[in-house]
């Protein structure tokens, strides 16, 4: 069984993003992977229709390269600084990958499928592709998708250091993205599936991403090399897709580290 | 033990990082837990933590904890206690 | 409610092939059964090869050289280059579980090269930078040897796998913590009934890890004796480490391969509790849902499982909240057979759900199941009787289920049959 996904929202969050006065409770906890992860989840659902869908048929993906790494050091600094038997468990438990999961479920009460799932490359493509998956069989009304980074400075310098630079293209952000069944609401196109492959490169490679370039409907444009650079592009692509020529329905991103195939229609 | 409980105030509000409360304004009898400051599980076992590393005074498992946690009055007492053995 | 999801036809099964495993419950499939039925509960103080520690709460460590001999020969086949001081635990631990999966499902190196092969790897700890000694030096100003960042970069476990291999295909590493292992099986599974891939290896893989170790103490969720799942006056969990992987393909191109499936994955759930970061709901809402998803994804809700592998850490909560899930969704619980076997693996966090479904087959194609290890007084406050440690249980079918509660409040189950 295979029903057309249509993607139905695009919500992009700045560097400096603000927390709503309303989340400020719920998220006193969280550490900025987990609180970008909710904002753009929020921003994303605001203004869809949330009749006709239980709970249970909504799910949520998110995709990460570097995982919520600065509380992962914190996290290490507890044990070094305080000794054995002390770490803070509320900073360990927040530096598992999946806690940002967790809170988009909570504070949006979504109860299907909560999937974190991490490559270096493009963890946000497959996390787009499995909720297609899920809403393609009809195992969900709803898909929220969520690519977030973070970044650390540890990483930052280890970035410096392998490429003698003084600055650091990164700035952390989050985009989500709502996939929806055709016909369940107005949608900007329809994501056919995604194709990805994997090459091996050195490892710092996975760094730089010099070279990642997108490639579609009659433009090829390389890509600022952040980890989410290729996020915002295709986020950018699918919100103008009515602007695009007739016949585009393929964008690709090629990198040292792969290719990848994003399969679009009208 | 005045001292003691505007310092267990001060690291509530500041390491459990609780929002829209100064210390002063905690009620030393109000309830930590459930109503009152709505603190929870996570919250539990973080404190534990914080006292051992602030008082150096161990809980060794949750139900002396949750008898220790009631409110800011029998935290510190209980922590006054343990000190001075 | 359910009217359009009860709607959706099943899912294609997947055919399991091949099955491996290498972790502190046992070094290969056959001795971690073995071990089971033995009830040979290797839980010990943290060996000085894993790392120092001073707390004296006990794990269950897979030996120093986590690298197989199987592992090694495949290896030297498909990747002759390949150092293993290069690579993490971790994917030490996988490629010996791998090798014996490939092994058994009779599966060639040059088969995999020519086939679109899915890679699906669920890991908590594996995907993580804790190396401390750099982390120290760095904070203190230092510039420290580069290589911990470049270790940390080559270490996503399923792009290390088709590295190491050689293949080409999906390629997914789940950090759904406890459920990983378990997600990672369903994912692969829906894979192959899509036709992303034509063969997929799934599972999952942690080693034991200082932060980890501390942050589970931290949480008072571990036990400083072997645990003891649902038992009353439970104390918690201990901490384990290892791999437990299958090979799974459509069932036609295991046929076309000639090869007897060792049994089939028929089923899959996930659902979030929508709860509290580190507490599991009460009565199990998630897994209730993820449970109910799985009998309908495997074309029959009214399914009662001749055996439930729970999760089981031994924790008050998780124990309390899964035999209430179980007890609603099968009321009949005088009949339902419900073991946990972290008695013998302890928790093994994104490993656990690849090793535990391992299990489950095992014990679905034995027809019998040994009890709970670490259990003989069983809480009388758990909703239902699990199989205590000195019962031994015959199986009435070769349906089961296998399931895992995360922290974080993920709940996944799979429904696996044995073949006969």
């Amino acid at each position: 069984m295979t029903i057309p996904v249509i993607v139905s929202a695009i919500a992009q969050l700045p560097r400096d993003y603000v927390v709503p006065d309303e989340l400020g409770r719920d998220l006193r906890r969280a550490d900025a992977f987990i609180q970008m992860a909710v904002i753009s989840a929020f921003a994303a659902i605001t203004g869809l229709s949330a009749d006709k869908l239980q709970p249970e048929e909504v799910g949520v993906f998110i995709g990460t390269a570097f995982g919520p790494l600065e509380t992962n050091f914190e996290s290490l600094g507890s044990l070094i600084d305080d000794g054995e038997g002390q770490i803070s468990p509320t900073l360990f438990s927040h530096s598992v990958y999946n806690a940002a999961a967790g809170y988009v479920a909570r504070l949006l009460d979504i109860r299907g499928p909560a999937m974190t799932i991490t490559n270096y490359g493009w963890p946000f493509l497959i996390a787009l592709e499995e909720a297609r998956l899920a809403v393609a069989s009809g195992r969900i009304g709803r898909a929220v998708v969520i690519g977030v980074e973070t970044y650390s400075d540890l990483l930052a310098d280890a970035y410096r250091r392998f490429f003698q630079v003084e600055t650091v293209p990164w700035e952390r952000s989050a985009v989500a993205w709502v996939l929806e069944p055709e016909g369940a609401a107005k949608g900007f196109c329809c994501l056919q599936g995604i194709n990805l492959k994997e090459f091996e490169v050195e490892p710092a490679d996975l760094l730089t991403r010099r070279g990642e370039t997108m490639t579609g409907c009659g433009t090829v444009a390389e890509l600022p090399r952040q980890p989410m650079a290729y996020v915002a592009a295709l986020s950018k692509a699918v919100m103008s897709y009515d602007k695009l020529p007739q016949r585009c329905n393929c964008c690709s991103i090629e990198a040292s580290f792969g290719l990848a195939e994003i399969n679009l229609a009208r | 033990m005045q001292e003691l409980k505007e310092q267990i105030k001060e690291m509530v509000v500041r390491d459990l990082k609780l929002q829209g409360v100064e210390p002063s304004e905690i009620d030393d009898n109000a309830p930590l837990f459930e109503e009152g400051l709505g603190l929870d599980s996570l919250d539990a076992v973080e404190l534990v933590v914080l006292v051992q590393k602030h008082f150096d005074v161990q809980i060794e498992d949750m139900d002396e904890g949750q008898a220790a946690f009631k409110s800011i009055n029998t935290l510190a007492e209980f922590i006054e206690s343990r000190r001075t053995n | 409610m359910d009217g359009r999801i009860d709607n959706i036809p099943p899912t294609l099964p997947a055919a399991v092939t091949g099955m491996g495993c290498m972790a502190g419950g046992g070094t290969d499939v056959n001795s971690l059964w073995h071990n089971l039925v033995q009830a040979a509960v290797n839980c010990h103080p943290v060996p000085d090869y894993l790392f120092k520690t001073v707390l004296d709460y006990p794990v269950f460590a897979a030996p120093a050289d986590c690298f197989s001999e199987r592992a090694r020969l495949l290896v030297a086949e498909t990747a002759p280059e390949f150092k293993q001081e290069s690579v993490s635990r971790t994917v030490l631990l996988t490629c010996s579980a791998v090798a014996e999966a490939l092994q058994q499902a009779g599966v060639s190196s040059d088969y995999l090269r020519s086939v679109r092969v899915g890679i699906a790897l669920g890991t908590t700890v594996g995907c993580t930078f804790h190396n401390e000694e750099y982390y120290s030096a760095w904070r203190n100003g230092l510039e420290p040897d580069l290589d911990p960042v470049q270790f940390y970069l080559a270490g996503n476990v399923a792009s290390a796998m088709h590295r190491i291999l050689g293949t080409s295909g999906p390629s997914a590493v789940i950090t759904n913590a406890c459920a990983s292992g378990t997600d990672a099986i369903g994912v692969a599974r829906n894979w192959l009934a899509s036709g992303q891939c034509d063969i997929a290896i799934a599972g999952g893989a942690d080693e034991l890890s200082r932060v980890a170790y501390n942050g589970f103490v931290s949480l008072m969720l571990a036990d400083k004796d072997p645990c003891r799942p649902f038992s009353k006056d439970r104390k918690g969990l201990n901490l384990g480490e290892g791999a437990g992987v299958v090979v799974l393909e459509r069932q036609e191109a295991s046929a076309t391969r000639q090869c007897q499936p060792l049994g089939w994955v028929r089923g899959y759930g996930c659902a979030a509790d929508a709860w509290h970061p580190t507490a599991p709901h009460p009565e199990g809402r998630g897994l209730k849902a993820a449970l109910r998803q799985a009998l309908r994804d495997c074309g029959d809700v009214k399914l009662l499982p001749a055996l439930v592998n729970a999760h089981g850490t031994g924790t008050k909560a998780n124990d309390k909240a899964e035999t209430s899930a179980l007890a609603e969704i099968f009321p009949k619980t005088e009949e339902l057979v419900v073991v946990s076997t972290k008695g013998i693996t302890g928790h093994t966090l994104g490993a656990a759900g690849g090793i535990e479904a391992i299990l489950t087959l095992m014990a679905l194609r034995a027809g019998q199941t040994p009890g709970t290890v670490g259990c003989r007084e069983p809480d009388p406050e758990l909703a239902l009787m699990p199989v205590i440690q000195t019962e031994n249980r015959q199986l009435s079918g070769r349906l089961g289920i296998s399931q895992s509660l995360a922290f974080g409040g993920g709940n996944s189950a799979l429904v696996l049959e044995a073949a006969s």
